[in-house]
């Protein structure tokens, strides 16, 4: 059984080493039996959303973040029907921005309702989040000068922050979640700093190939050590 | 009345002569008690935010950032300029921001204000630049580079460019990198710039196969980029193919680099000797060269003077294990143009060896749990016959672990340990070279254990 991933704008949205999901996310189904095909896609390229089962956009600048929606425009209505049809969409960093209604007084793609506000505040620090869907701590980094309002869907609560801007952070739900798109302000690799998530993703995309997947247990000890040092480290 | 007060140019002199002696004094103990020299700085501004626009200054005031090199390449054009005679002051290392600046200005000058230095060799953080050129502008503004670095801190390279750019004034000189798309952007339809690169030479190549490639899109339009060369990740010569934007033509330029000769040539005749082997030290030397030609100073006398230039840092050192030698190369976390140089470095001494990555604290000055940069560090390279062992040590080990897990290198030659003690007993044991990769947090785990 086969599962098709798309990098896509791989070469524009490439900050914090977002790539490893990819690979983490790859190594993991062809763990569980799985064959991968990970195809890469950039600007102006030709997209068939039907030929994939999970679309990852990585985090970028503000501009290419601009850019890449400019570009998405044209695929406007793909997207939705690949949404609509449960499908796996991930945007770490402040990619799931261009989801929204509008980025400052610019449109976006108006799928759902928040609009995002760039501010001169720039917010860097580690955080801890938790989500009812998951029964693990998520840990990250968020590193972002936008904010996200009208949120309706968000993905996550911030329940401890550490670093630089433990007093900017204003806000306690953080990231997006509908259906099976995930948006989050945590940049980078979140897949591979966070095992529970990528299990998560693993039993989804198994789940929709055969719908006796039953996920089988493996041991990937230098994850699972890395997770739990994180975690104690942050909850010091 | 207050306001009259204020106005008043005596008073506001008076003033200045108070904010300069309370600066001095507090400077005076806090030498004596050993403490850092941002502090008396911090205090003068607080009282005067102006101070530094009332200082009299010398008109040679160089200042140096950008992501890497900025450190050695200050201390290369301040020793090289008091070859040449001329009274400097600078900045210590780490008091780069406008407090650091003001306190190393006050404690140059008189107590009213003039300042007794023929030159002023600043070294400035690339995002606070802003500040301290908002009340100095410099003669000379030279940005070594801008690269992914800090990133947790720093935010990405095209934030860093924005607040650099708030740096510079039109009355400044620009000495820029021809070879960085984004840095040199700062001259980009803008006189008053000197360009500075390295030509095509034998360690150059045509494809970049690094973690990530930020010269794919036009710093200026985002049209894409095409490449001639590279000389390593996306540093080479560029062109748009959509606007007008590519490598300008440099002004000085290296037409030689001689790595086991340790030496380069500027403009086809200048020889200087590299005082650190990486790949990177040829635009210290560079920017160095630049900044004192352009000054007026004579080809000899700068040759002279950089070649007498003894290295301040020690970002290499050696050791001796039970069996064999160990190579400390000091690198940065969380920036991995300074890893992957420090990676060719050792690969292109071309003996077998055995390389260790300590990885224990990431931060000497903030705190994170932040690895994501690891995946940005072209690992890979050490999928090499030469490499007999690689070592991962430290407390996030495990993060090391993962990311060399997804690379095609053999795991029987890789070894990891949370302890460091555990660590040393493994590297005591290597018959090859040991190279040791960590950063200015971590040395010292490792140079107190190796001296024992």
């Amino acid at each position: 059984m086969r599962i098709n991933i798309l990098h896509l704008y791989y070469d524009l949205m490439n900050l914090y080493g977002g790539y490893a999901n990819v690979l983490l996310l790859s190594k993991h189904l062809r763990d569980q039996g799985f064959e991968v095909n990970v195809d890469k896609k950039t600007l102006g390229e030709v997209i068939n959303f039907n030929n994939y089962d999970f679309i990852f956009i990585g985090e970028g600048t503000e501009r290419n973040r601009d850019l890449i929606l400019r570009d998405l425009v044209r695929y406007k209505d793909d997207l939705v029907k690949f949404i609509d049809e449960n499908k796996l969409l991930l945007m770490t960093g402040i990619t799931y921005e261009i989801l929204g209604k509008a980025i400052d007084n610019d449109e976006a793609l108006g799928l759902f309702d928040f609009r995002t506000i760039s501010t001169k505040n720039r917010i860097t620090s580690d955080v801890i989040l938790t989500c009812d869907f998951l029964s693990k701590k998520t840990v990250g980094f968020i590193n972002t000068s936008s904010k996200v309002t009208d949120n309706k869907h968000p993905l996550f609560k911030i329940v401890k922050i550490s670093g630089e801007s433990e007093e900017k952070i204003d806000f306690v739900n953080e990231g997006f979640h509908y259906k099976n798109v995930f948006g989050t302000f945590i940049t980078g690799p979140i897949l591979v700093r966070n095992p529970h998530i990528l299990k998560y993703f693993v039993d989804v995309l198994g789940k929709q190939k055969m719908s006796d997947f039953k996920y089988k247990e493996i041991s990937y000890k230098d994850e699972e050590d890395s997770y739990n040092l994180a975690i104690s480290e942050l909850e010091k | 009345m207050f306001k009259s007060w204020y106005n008043n140019k005596e008073r506001s002199e008076f003033m200045k002569v108070l904010v300069i002696i309370i600066c001095k004094i507090i400077r005076f103990f806090g030498k004596l008690m050993k403490r850092g020299s941002s502090l008396p700085g911090y205090i003068a501004i607080k009282l005067d935010k102006n101070i530094l626009s009332k200082m009299d200054l010398p008109e040679n005031i160089i200042m140096v950032t950008g992501s890497n090199g900025k450190t050695t390449t200050t201390e290369m054009i301040a020793s090289s300029l008091k070859m040449n005679g001329y009274t400097v002051g600078t900045n210590e290392e780490g008091s780069n921001q406008i407090a650091g600046v003001a306190t190393m200005i006050i404690n140059n000058s008189n107590i009213f204000g003039k300042c007794k230095k023929d030159a002023l060799v600043i070294e400035s953080d690339e995002r606070y630049a802003k500040d301290t050129c908002k009340y100095i502008h410099p003669k000379y503004f030279v940005v070594t580079n801008l690269y992914r670095d800090q990133m947790t801190r720093n935010a990405h390279p095209e934030s860093v460019y924005e607040a650099v750019k708030d740096a510079v004034h039109d009355d400044m000189h620009l000495i820029l990198n021809s070879d960085d798309p984004l840095s040199s952007m700062l001259g980009y339809n803008r006189d008053n710039v000197t360009y500075v690169g390295i030509e095509e030479n034998q360690f150059s190549t045509k494809e970049n196969n690094s973690a990530y490639n930020d010269g794919v899109y036009c710093p200026v339009c985002k049209g894409k980029m095409k490449y001639e060369y590279y000389h390593f990740s996306h540093i080479g010569k560029y062109e748009c193919t959509k606007c007008e934007f590519k490598r300008a033509n440099p002004l000085y330029k290296v037409t030689d680099v001689n790595l086991s000769g340790g030496y380069i040539k500027i403009n086809g005749s200048s020889t200087l000797r590299m005082h650190m082997k990486g790949y990177y030290n040829a635009y210290n030397l560079l920017y160095a060269f630049t900044v004192l030609s352009l000054m007026g100073i004579e080809e000899e006398k700068i040759v002279k003077a950089l070649d007498d230039y003894t290295i301040q840092n020690d970002r290499v050192q050696e050791f001796n294990l039970n069996k064999a030698k160990a190579i400390l190369l000091t690198s940065k976390h969380e920036n991995s143009i300074n890893y992957n140089q420090n990676i060719d470095y050792v690969i292109r001494e071309n003996k077998e060896f055995t390389i260790c990555f300590i990885l224990d604290a990431i931060s000497r000055k903030y705190f994170t749990t932040d690895t994501s940069w690891l995946w940005d560090i072209d690992f890979e390279k050490l999928d090499n016959p030469l490499v007999k062992k690689i070592v991962l040590a430290g407390k996030y080990s495990p993060d090391l672990a993962i990311r060399f897990n997804y690379t095609n290198i053999d795991k029987d030659k890789i070894v990891k340990t949370s302890d460091l003690d555990e660590m040393m007993k493994i590297l005591n044991k290597e018959e090859n070279d040991v190279y040791v990769l960590t950063c200015f947090a971590d040395r010292m785990k490792f140079i107190e254990r190796a001296r024992k």
